[in-house]
């Protein structure tokens, strides 16, 4: 998953992001709304967390600025201000979740994790296709009822095509919302990190789930 | 409380009251002297009448010798019913029996005019008593008045003999006649006519005062609407104004000073609520910095190094926190006038070169040019904490922004009745619009509002504040890429600290 950290205090913005990464994120970085606004146009940006007051273009404008966007990331505001005038400014701005600083990390990530889920229209935090069960708050990954370990990569590529399950993804999908060792697109990495995570989950199973569709990508799903 | 519908019911009330009165007390007195005119003539005519009547003979004396013919308009009618004559020498010579044992009053009239008074009858009956003087063969009788003057007398012959001495005696003497009537058909007049017009005023009086009463409620009912408007203003409606329709022209001006009045309250409340949310940002977001990361150094056992960056972060937030909460407790103790330091004389030539000493060291860190050769000796009374507290801001404030290999130069000159402190740096990013917000709290010229800046963007702001609490001013002028110029004059006399309090804007 892309989160894109808009802050504007660097000390705040960079324990933020690094947080999101140890969680396996991809983290943007933004230090004003300009900025936010350039990354905001690759379309790849799961959720925003942003900050409202900031000098320049502010997080208000960055909000008016995504309406026209088309797959809009989910918004996470984090903001001083903590009247309800405030919020709800806010959430009618068009945020779908707020946060008033100083915040739990805990729950920041919670918070995370949900709007996540509710940019792929997933309704649970346990996602289950077949005999494959994902503790998505857990980041565990279950096959009939026995646990397989996996690599906070791999995890994080499961939680992808889980989250899209059924939908066929592209490797430049998975790449962008992947954390992948800053290796290029062009080159096979998420292939072979693809591999890897089927080895483990079709292994000791009969029928297979993750499916290679030539020439287009990836699908996770029971059978064709 | 002084109200003025009851004021103006009163004076409206009383003035008509008095207007009424006036009006009653002189219609009553108009008619009274117009009734006693008519009835003093009646009695004049009564009397002239009776003269003409009077007889005189040797034997019988005076009499009358018929009764009065009615007169045409009816108003004297027959003989008087009291009526007495008398010589000059009071004597009484003809005294009619209706005045029983009782004699009228002797009054002596004053030439040929009558003598009127008032007096009790003899049936004790309220009256009045006319006088006159007449002259017996003379004024009454046109043949007696021949006959004064001549010897021969037809009349004469037929008398008497005998009578003769008494009427040469008789003739050409004054004598006085006395007619008197009672005035009680004259007082019951007066007395109804007086009693009419109390009644009558007494209810105009109070016809008027609710007619007034209903005028000025109704008139006043645009000052209720406004008065219900104003209560209506309150916290949550600050953009409410007095909107009352069909206002009266009085009224105008003063909803107009109102609606003007809390156009500067909201403004006051905006610029008040702005600042509290901006503090709560400034406050908050290094908070928030300081605990998100210490959470995320807990969140797993890491290397020395990452800890150590981790404290370097929070060491320098701290930092910053401090001096941002040092500056507002400046601020609020400037707002409340709370700085009780008396004012002394101070060399602020050596204030401001001890000041730039402290910041030798950045100075040369960024290739800056100092010139500080302007710095002429002056004095200033002032208390000597709020001027370091300027000096220190200015300073800090051009050796920050000056750009790099710049110059910063510092002029201070003793005028006539201001020392004026000139603090400039090349390198302004502050353009000619942004100069006049430099002054409100947490505006920062670089746009980085929180980045670990050390700049609370609240120094201009103490500045302003100090110079304002002392009788100064504060002058900026900025273009981008020139020159940065802070001016401060520093007044020479009567800056003693008691100005208005500045943190309050005048409403």
């Amino acid at each position: 998953m892309r989160v894109l950290v808009v802050e504007d205090f660097k000390t705040l913005r960079d324990s933020i992001a690094q947080a999101l990464r140890e969680q396996t994120y991809v983290v943007n970085e933004a230090g004003d709304g300009r900025l936010a606004l350039w990354h905001l146009q690759s379309g790849h940006i799961d959720v925003v967390i942003l900050d409202l007051m900031m000098p320049g273009v502010d997080g208000f404008q960055v909000l008016k600025a995504m309406e026209r966007m088309k797959a809009r990331p989910a918004v996470l505001v984090l903001t001083a201000r903590d009247t309800v005038d405030d919020r709800v400014k806010g959430l009618d701005a068009g945020a779908d979740d707020y946060l008033t600083k100083p915040f739990a990390l805990e729950e920041m990530l919670a918070r995370v994790r949900a709007l996540t889920r509710r940019r792929y229209k997933v309704a649970s935090s346990k996602l289950t296709i077949g005999t494959l069960a994902i503790d998505l708050n857990a980041r565990r990954a279950f096959r009939a009822g026995v646990e397989i370990e996996l690599s906070a990569r791999e995890y994080a590529i499961l939680e992808y095509l889980a989250m899209r399950q059924g939908e066929i993804v592209s490797r430049a999908e998975i790449w962008e919302h992947v954390h992948c060792d800053d290796a290029p697109p062009e080159s096979n990495v998420v292939d072979v990190f693809v591999s890897l995570l089927r080895k483990k989950i079709d292994a000791n199973s009969p029928d297979r789930l993750i499916h290679t569709r030539r020439g287009q990508g990836y699908m996770l799903g029971l059978g064709d | 409380m002084r109200s003025i519908r009851i004021q103006l019911m009163l004076w409206c009330g009383v003035a008509i009251a008095l207007m009424l009165a006036v009006l009653g007390v002189s219609l009553y007195l108009t008619l009274q002297h117009s009734l006693e005119s008519h009835f003093n003539a009646s009695l004049a005519a009564r009397a002239t009448l009776l003269v003409d009547t009077l007889d005189w003979d040797p034997h019988r004396g005076f009499h009358v010798t018929s009764d009065f013919t009615p007169i045409p308009d009816g108003s004297v009618r027959g003989t008087p019913r009291y009526f007495q004559l008398w010589n000059l020498q009071g004597k009484s010579v003809l005294h009619p029996a209706t005045l029983g044992q009782r004699n009228l009053k002797f009054l002596t009239p004053p030439g040929d005019a009558g003598r009127f008074a008032s007096i009790t009858l003899p049936d004790n009956l309220a009256g009045r008593e006319l006088a006159i003087r007449f002259r017996e063969g003379n004024s009454d009788d046109q043949e007696e008045g021949h006959h004064d003057d001549g010897s021969d007398h037809p009349g004469d012959g037929r008398n008497n003999r005998g009578a003769d001495t008494a009427q040469s005696e008789h003739i050409g003497q004054d004598y006085i006649l006395a007619v008197a009537r009672p005035t009680d058909d004259l007082d019951n007049a007066l007395s109804s006519i007086a009693w009419s017009l109390t009644v009558y005023c007494s209810l105009a009086t109070l016809c008027s005062a609710a007619l007034i009463a209903w005028l000025l409620n109704r008139g006043l009912r645009p000052v209720n609407t406004i008065a219900q408007q104003i209560a209506g203003v309150g916290a949550a409606h600050l953009k409410d104004r007095i909107t009352a329709e069909n206002i009266p022209r009085e009224l105008i001006p003063i909803v107009d000073r109102l609606n003007k009045l809390l156009e500067r309250v909201e403004a006051a409340v905006l610029r008040e609520k702005a600042l509290t949310a901006d503090m709560a940002h400034e406050l908050r977001t290094p908070l928030a910095g300081l605990r998100t990361g210490a959470e995320l150094a807990l969140t797993r056992l890491r290397t020395s190094e990452e800890y150590q960056r981790t404290l370097r972060q929070s060491l320098d937030i701290s930092i910053q926190m401090q001096e941002m909460v040092e500056n507002l407790l400046t601020l609020a103790r400037l707002d409340a006038g709370a700085w009780a330091q008396a004012a002394e004389n101070c060399r602020l030539d050596q204030m401001t070169e001890q000041q730039l000493k402290g910041c030798t060291a950045r100075i040369n860190s960024r290739a800056v040019t100092l010139d500080s050769s302007g710095i002429s000796p002056a004095v200033v009374k002032v208390p000597p904490e709020l001027v370091l507290l300027v000096l220190r801001n200015v300073l800090d404030n051009a050796v920050s922004y000056v750009n790099h290999g710049g110059t910063i130069r510092v002029v201070l000159k003793s005028e006539s009745d201001a020392v004026i402190l000139t603090v400039a740096n090349t390198g302004s990013a502050i353009s000619v619009q942004q100069s006049q917000q430099i002054f409100e709290r947490f505006w920062r010229g670089d746009d980085s509002r929180t980045d670990q800046g050390r700049h609370s963007g609240l120094g201009l702001s103490i500045v302003q504040n100090v110079m304002r609490q002392i009788g100064g001013r504060v002058i900026v002028e900025s273009a981008v890429g020139q020159w940065f110029t802070i001016v401060l004059l520093f007044p020479k006399h009567g800056g003693d600290g008691s100005h208005d309090n500045p943190g309050h804007e005048r409403l």
